[in-house]
């Protein structure tokens, strides 16, 4: 992004202690790039979660996506997957570090929109860092949730993409200070 | 019934509403006029525009350091774009680092990693005192970019967090001069408070001070919630 860039804020969903989705809806088609940030954790007694992403709620397998995730003490994990969803990242539970551990992202999203001048699928990409299971901070860094909503997957073309729901695979719920804020670049 | 508002003016509906079979109304808004009460209804988001530097500081050559004191609590995160001028008489490369809050102790985790040469590295710290955010920076020909961005600075629920990435050249010559790029990410392991001061530099690293010409700006996104 250019500096003097004006970035429109478009809304933020927040958690509840008690939902295990949280959507951000009624995103803008005037543009065809957006910012994404987050920082998260999830209500549970012992696990992580992963913390996944879908465009306008399609929970069929026509996502492709990467990662490159450094993690402390062992060699980096990287991956392709063809899945029903983009992952982001692992989201640790409340009860680590006494309830201090979180993980966070920046991500952008290209294509949301159905412009002709960029027609290409609707696309991410996020850099993440945080905590799983263990008790160190920042066990991970890298990128993660790298990928397309994927046309010749059956995603469907000429439809603009107006809704991202974002779940915790493990079931979950959100805590109140899960946060997740969407930007919107005036132009594409 | 509250007043501010003026009879017998021509006026234009906003949004949604009934249909008017007059081109005069009872009720207009006029210019600069502050409004004393609110609809009962829903009222649609203000579409803000947020993404506000908050001050840059540019490096003569002879500090190595700059904090930024006083940062507005308003905004939802944070970015910090700090970029190196080039500098021929470096003998050191130099990292970009971040305290927050002052704090100096032993309370900062951090990971990075970055291509180069054809491969990966990966390192960090625990119990440092500062975060390393961008790495090697110093090229005596080419000015590097480092962003950082740190989520939801402003609560005192959430861990203080940054990820980060960059590009750089190192100061080695010949074929050690290879471009990297690469990322980081960190949380704070003190205690919990809102970030109200961040300071950059090199910390340590190299023994540089920043070269002349050499930028930090802080930037605002968003509206605090």
């Amino acid at each position: 992004m250019a500096v003097g860039d004006q970035l429109q804020f478009v809304g933020e969903v927040q958690g509840d202690g008690s939902a295990n989705s949280l959507t951000i809806s009624d995103i803008p088609t005037d543009s065809q790039s957006f910012i994404l940030t987050g920082i998260a954790a999830h209500v549970h007694s012992s696990y992580s979660s992963d913390l996944v992403v879908r465009f306008n709620n399609d929970s069929n397998t026509r996502y492709r996506w990467t990662q490159y995730l450094s993690s402390w003490g062992g060699n980096p994990a990287v991956g392709q997957y063809q899945t029903s969803y983009i992952t982001i990242v692992a989201v640790p539970p409340n009860t680590l570090n006494s309830g201090k551990a979180r993980s966070w992202f920046y991500a952008e999203f290209w294509n949301l929109s159905q412009k002709s001048t960029s027609p290409g699928s609707p696309s991410m990409m996020a850099e993440v860092g945080g905590k799983n299971n263990t008790t160190g901070d920042t066990p991970y860094s890298g990128m993660q949730g790298c990928g397309s909503y994927v046309y010749s997957d059956g995603a469907p073309t000429g439809t603009d993409v107006t809704s991202l729901t974002f779940t915790l695979t493990a079931g979950g719920a959100f805590t109140a200070e899960s946060k997740l804020r969407l930007y919107k670049r005036p132009t594409s | 019934m509250p007043t501010g508002y003026e009879s017998g003016k021509t006026w234009s509906p906003i949004g949604a509403q009934p249909a008017v079979s007059t081109s005069a109304a009872s009720r207009v808004w006029t210019m600069n006029e502050v409004a004393s009460y609110v609809s009962a209804g829903t009222w649609p988001p203000v579409l803000e525009f947020v993404f506000d530097p908050i001050a840059t500081h540019t490096f003569d050559g002879s500090t190595a350091s700059y904090t930024f004191t006083s940062i507005p609590q308003t905004y939802a995160d944070l970015r910090l774009i700090t970029k190196t001028a080039v500098s021929g008489s470096h003998s050191n490369d130099y990292h970009v680092a971040v305290q927050i809050n002052g704090d100096t102790g032993s309370n900062y985790r951090y990971y990075y990693s970055y291509i180069y040469s054809y491969s990966t590295q990966s390192s960090g710290g625990s119990g440092a005192s500062r975060w390393l955010v961008g790495m090697n920076f110093g090229s005596t020909t080419l000015p590097y970019t480092c962003i950082m961005d740190m989520p939801d600075y402003s609560s005192s629920d959430n861990v203080p967090a940054f990820t980060s990435r960059y590009g750089q050249t190192s100061l080695d010559t010949g074929t050690n001069a290879y471009n990297r790029t690469g990322w980081a990410s960190g949380s704070f392991e003190g205690t919990i408070a809102a970030v109200t001061s961040l300071t950059v530099g090199t910390m340590g690293y190299g023994s540089s001070n920043y070269p002349n010409g050499t930028t930090a700006t802080l930037y605002g996104m968003g509206t605090a919630s």
